[in-house]
């Protein structure tokens, strides 16, 4: 075991999105950071030509990949696994389900990926960026479900301020509306996005104008009114012109972190730079990593999950990117694999992590990483991991537990006119009238986003209509008029359903099942409960009323031959899992119930800090990369803090 | 094609053609007939292949574009003539792949369905800002 | 050129490629040939219809050279030659970048931009007598079609450095016109300012602010803001940025002695933001990047050629389309007369949807770039059809086509 002679003052494991804010807000302060990367070196190069042909490698992998998965243009190293979509089986009773790196204990399959390597999930999230709901954060008081968060919207508002900078969203602040929304309860009325917003698809055009203003959906027993908004998201666009910041940073007088005008960081020079008078818009959208002079727009690739070309849509290497150089160290191929503490204090002297040379052989050296302050950002799944494998941070016995995602219930069918979908970001427009209401006492919310992408997530179209239709002796003219019909006409609505936090949904470690490194692959346990189910019964009335009004044809089938399948009240219904890896070490008020404080500082270790989607208490009804920026803004200014003393 | 080609590249071609629904410039166009035609000979039975290109030389020759029809839908297209080769064919122009494999890059990124869907590949031959707002391009000029 | 961003000096610099040397005969010869090639004449503009005739005329030069440009970067097969790739892309959007910027300036002038009325018939000469001894194709990607580039791009002021005899040389075949597009935008700068001067005496100006301009909001993607012009400072501003960016205002690193203590002409590596496309296009010739240490001067010890990182060129990795495409030469109703027909169409479209932008609709521009991506696969798609002769595949013909 070799022992790290240096010192650093934080150590950080994982190079997603939370791991990279607080790298480069930490180092821009001038705090010099060790960062810890498991996955492989060349994903991490910002030299121009070897950034340029890594990603171009991931792109053609991409091309060549049949099943075009999330995953799919990165590499899955055995020494560093990711949880793959692909893996995903039925579980037989008392059978783990072991085919991938996640061992799936069931009842059902935890639906969701991550990658696990430079950028993190970032490299194939969607980009949609909607904030949180203010009531979103009082589940308990005002619904009685879950829990409270440990400070109210306000509070995070701020730091939402931040990650919509950092994230660089594009979207029209006047059209967000919708239950619990209004512009200037949510946003403050003078606030703007970054950039303008992407525009909506002819597609959401096309179903918009078939309800009237006024038009009701029935659910819960109750009217709504069906409303459509343009979904924010972290995708260049134009730049607006009335945005007035052009940087965050750290104003160690005031111990704060601010959005502010004047001077903004130079990834060229290395340093930070007065922005020019003359320049009309303080905010210029952020390039590629290897070229910054592209990705300014998104240029309509229809990809973004899994791999945006051009790099328009944002991933974390553009945050990590702005990291001081000086002040920086990367350690890639380097699994983190303990957390040392002391036994007296309860302080971390240490992490242990493994590195390996070859991603696929089992030889490793351990080394012991050093610091001030320790940062665990390796994703929810894996951060309750590796404090389940060094058992520390679980007075609260609440490690592991409360592992949440959406449950994303789709419907198809088809319009009775072309929309044509497969073309632009994958949604552009969604649905938030299930987003809040007292219903909440009785069954999940929902957002719902119209896809973009027709019938490509549940039935692998437009391949398997081609198959299909060849199958059935289609051939010539005829199966080209075909497709040409359908295709075009396919129309796809999601129900993202707020999971909420059971204890028993869970990360747990068995030595029984290690990687090839010898560290714990994940168990999971997990179920739906029949507040979920009675979301999907719900939510299927309310499909059905819209694809009424719209004279969209139902292609809808669920079936219990899909892994991811519930029974309500005689009926079944299919769901999938969203991407949304939350809960796992939530934040609170009372360490007795949570496991880190509202700064993401562990109750039980005064200098070890967890970063990621784990630390929400609750789900609420946004896709949580914003809402996990924000509160990763908030720790890194929790970290400079508590440096300064 | 030119006077180079050789005969059987040529009634691959022709044959393509009315497998697909496509003319056979818009196949050339993709660059792929060449990787397609040596695919197939990579893959299959070499007395199937001579078999499948007598009779397809044989459907050509037929008088009208029905006749090649109903002979193609009776000749090609039953799953236990020529190996499948028939329905292959099509499945290889329309998604790029062999056996669910994709046969490379370039094959995913012309794969036909694309074009008979309205769109484009996902990833590749991207339309430009602001294009998904509108219908497909169309030149009228 | 933006000098801001480039790295300080490094001890490495002297370090050679040990091709450099035996490339040097050629390398001379080279330049000889361009500037045996040029000739001088010093335009005196005076009326500001004058100065708006040469502004349209830049604005043609610079449409002139995209699709030369375009043929050669739409050859190269899909997923090779990756490094050259993105340097003719990233060269043909800062044409395009330039076109747009010289309509801003002729509209801030009063002047109306014309495109789409007029388009080379290549093989064809430069437009505005610059370097009239150079004929430029439409071909493939090759090592000639580069150097014709370079030729294109080759910095100003190369005359200055011509021995007595070779000027007489040239004064005595009576060559006019100018030495390169940097000398003719310097003869438009100095007839600009002198008119403004003219101007300003009588209390007045040439320019009108805010008219008709093209902004960032619709322009993008391009090394380089583009400038929208209000006054002489804007207009002064906005040639520099494009004689930098296009042939660079590195003239003197032929008419100056290499100083080694200077490193004024140490201009290059992964930091630089962007430098003179003459640069670029060297940079494909010898596969290589310019390293940090690289100077651009001939007589440093890389002799102004890139020392870098290599990269790999495959030349016969394209589609080897018949130069020169046209139209008039297919058969009229044939699928390829239809496919090629439909390309001009399209690039006729592009021309008018840009003319427009220019002329007062500004996002129309959004547009432009879809047809421009609608053109980069039509022209790909035509590149891959064989032709009769067994050796080449059909091409894009850039002509302008008839709109109804």
């Amino acid at each position: 075991m070799q022992q790290q002679t240096h010192e650093y003052d934080v150590v950080i494991v994982g190079s997603g999105i939370g791991g990279s804010i607080v790298a480069k807000t930490l180092t821009q302060a001038g705090k010099k950071v060790l960062l810890l990367e498991a996955g492989l070196e060349a994903g991490i190069d910002f030299q121009k030509k070897e950034a340029f042909n890594n990603y171009m490698g991931y792109l053609d992998k991409f091309y060549q990949t049949a099943a075009k998965v999330p995953n799919s243009p990165y590499p899955n190293l055995k020494d560093a696994p990711s949880p793959d979509v692909i893996d995903i089986e039925a579980i037989e009773p008392c059978k783990p389900a072991t085919n991938g790196y996640l061992v799936q204990a069931g009842p059902i399959p935890f639906g969701s990926d991550a990658w696990r390597g430079p950028g993190g999930t970032t490299m194939h999230w969607l980009g949609s960026t909607p904030r949180m709901l203010p009531n979103d954060f009082k589940m308990k008081s005002l619904y009685d479900v879950g829990v409270d968060w440990p400070f109210d919207y306000d509070a995070l508002k701020p730091y939402y301020e931040m990650a919509e900078f950092e994230i660089g969203v594009a979207g029209n602040v006047d059209e967000q509306k919708g239950p619990d929304v209004s512009k200037d309860k949510n946003y403050g009325k003078d606030y703007h996005f970054p950039m303008k917003k992407i525009p909506q698809s002819y597609l959401d055009e096309k179903v918009i104008e078939k309800f009237p203003k006024g038009f009701k959906v029935h659910f819960n027993g109750k009217a709504h009114d069906l409303e459509f908004v343009s979904t924010p998201q972290g995708r260049n666009s134009i730049p607006n012109p009335e945005y007035p910041y052009s940087d965050v940073v750290w104003n160690e007088d005031k111990h704060k972190l601010e959005l502010q005008s004047d001077k903004r960081w130079n990834t060229f020079t290395k340093g930070y730079e007065a922005v020019p008078d003359q320049q009309t818009t303080k905010y210029t959208p952020v390039g590629a990593v290897w070229d910054d002079h592209q990705g300014h727009r998104c240029e309509g690739n229809a990809s973004c999950v899994p791999i945006c070309p051009v790099q328009a849509k944002y991933n974390a290497l553009k945050t990590l990117r702005k990291s001081d150089p000086k002040l920086i160290t990367t350690q890639t191929q380097a699994v983190a694999s303990k957390v040392l503490t002391d036994e007296s204090s309860g302080d971390v002297i240490g992490i242990e992590y493994k590195k390996y040379e070859d991603p696929n052989s089992s030889v490793f050296e351990t080394h012991i990483a050093k610091g001030k302050v320790y940062v665990l950002a390796a994703n929810a799944i894996e951060n309750a991991k590796i404090l389940l494998a060094s058992g520390i941070a679980n007075s609260s016995d609440q490690v592991g537990r409360n592992l949440m995602d959406h449950m994303v219930m789709l419907t198809w069918g088809l319009l009775p006119e072309k929309g044509f979908p497969y073309r632009g970001p994958g949604s552009t427009t969604n649905i938030p009238t299930m987003r809040d209401g007292d219903f909440r006492k009785e069954h999940a919310a929902c957002i719902s986003p119209i896809d973009n992408w027709g019938w490509g997530w549940p039935k692998f179209s437009p391949g398997s209509d081609v198959e299909n239709a060849v199958a059935a002796g289609m051939f010539g003219r005829e199966l080209k008029y075909h497709i040409n019909d359908v295709v075009p006409r396919q129309l796809l609505l999601h129900f993202e359903c707020e999971q909420t936090p059971e204890p028993n949904n869970r990360v747990t470690i068995d030595p029984n099942y290690l990687d090839n490194l010898g560290n714990y692959r994940p168990v999971i346990h997990y179920s739906a409960s029949d507040y979920m189910k009675k979301a999907f019964a719900e939510y299927k009335k309310v499909s059905d009323q819209i694809f009424e009004a719209a004279g969209v044809e139902d292609f809808t089938e669920y079936t219990t031959s899909h892994p991811d399948y519930a029974e309500y009240e005689g009926k079944v219904y299919n769901f999938w899992g969203a991407g949304h890896i939350v809960g796992t070490h939530r934040m609170g008020t009372d360490k007795e119930e949570s496991v880190v404080n509202e700064n993401g500082q562990t109750w039980d270790h005064q200098n070890l800090y967890l970063v990621g989607c784990g630390n929400m208490p609750t789900l609420g009804t946004s896709n949580p990369t914003l809402t996990m920026s924000a509160l990763a803004f908030k720790t890194s200014e929790a970290i400079l803090n508590q440096l300064k003393d | 094609m030119s006077k180079h080609t050789p005969k059987e590249l040529d009634l691959f071609l022709n044959i393509s053609s009315h497998l697909t629904g496509f003319k056979t410039i818009s196949l050339l166009g993709t660059g792929m007939t060449e990787t397609y035609f040596n695919t197939i000979t990579a893959h299959v039975n070499p007395n199937t292949v001579a078999l499948f290109y007598e009779a397809c030389a044989e459907i050509l020759a037929l008088d009208g574009d029905n006749a090649i029809k109903d002979a193609i839908k009776n000749e090609l297209i039953p799953d236990g003539n020529y190996a499948g080769l028939g329905k292959k064919i099509i499945l290889m122009w329309y998604l790029g792949n062999w056996d669910n494999d994709v046969i490379s890059a370039q094959a995913y990124t012309q794969g036909l369905v694309w074009d008979a869907a309205e769109t484009h590949p996902p990833g590749a031959k991207q339309p430009g800002y602001d294009s998904w707002r509108e219908r497909p391009i169309k030149v009228n000029c | 050129m933006n000098l801001s961003y480039r790295k300080k000096n490094d001890p490495k610099r002297q370090q050679l490629i040990p091709e450099a040397e035996q490339l040097l005969g050629s390398e001379l010869r080279f330049e000889e040939e361009i500037l045996l090639e040029a000739a001088e004449t010093a335009a005196e503009k005076k009326s500001l219809e004058d100065l708006k005739k040469d502004l349209q005329t830049a604005m043609e030069l610079e449409l002139s050279t995209i699709p030369p440009y375009l043929s050669a970067l739409y050859s190269i097969k899909e997923g090779t030659n990756l490094e050259s790739v993105e340097i003719i892309k990233s060269v043909v959007i800062e044409e395009m970048l330039h076109m747009v910027m010289v309509a801003n300036l002729i509209n801030a002038v009063g002047g109306t931009p014309v495109i789409g009325q007029f388009t080379p018939d290549y093989p064809s000469k430069l437009p505005g007598d610059v370097m009239p001894q150079l004929t430029v194709p439409l071909a493939p990607f090759s090592i000639d079609s580069i150097r014709t580039f370079e030729k294109i791009e080759h910095p100003e002021g190369g005359l200055q450095f011509l021995s007595e005899k070779e000027k007489k040389k040239i004064q005595q075949t009576g060559a006019e016109g100018f030495t390169g597009i940097g000398e003719f935008y310097k003869a438009i700068k100095d007839a600009m300012i002198k008119l403004e001067e003219e101007a300003k005496a009588k209390g007045e100006t040439i320019f009108i602010p805010n008219r008709n301009q093209v902004t960032d909001e619709q322009y993008y993607g391009a090394g380089g803001r583009i400038i929208t012009v209000s006054n002489l400072d804007d207009a002064i501003q906005l040639i520099d940025e494009i004689v930098g960016q296009g042939e660079g205002t590195l003239g003197t690193i032929f008419s100056q002695d290499y100083d080694p203590q200077d490193d004024d002409y140490q201009v290059f590596g992964p930091d630089v933001e962007e430098y003179a496309h003459y640069f670029r296009f060297k940079e494909i010739r010898y596969s290589r990047f310019y390293a940090v240490t690289d100077s651009a001067h001939r007589d440093s010890p890389n002799k102004g050629l890139p020392t870098g990182q290599p990269f790999k060129v495959d030349w016969n990795a394209i589609y080897n389309f018949k130069p020169n495409p046209r139209l008039s030469s297919l058969e009229k109703g044939t699928a390829l007369y239809d496919k090629s027909l439909e390309f001009c169409k399209t690039y006729t479209m592009l021309l008018k949807n840009i003319n427009d932008a220019c002329n007062g609709e500004p996002d129309l521009l959004i547009k432009g770039i879809t047809l421009m991506y609608d053109l980069k696969y039509k022209a790909q798609e035509l590149m891959k059809i064989p032709l009769e002769d067994g050796i080449h595949t059909a091409g894009p013909c850039f002509e302008l086509v008839a709109c109804n």
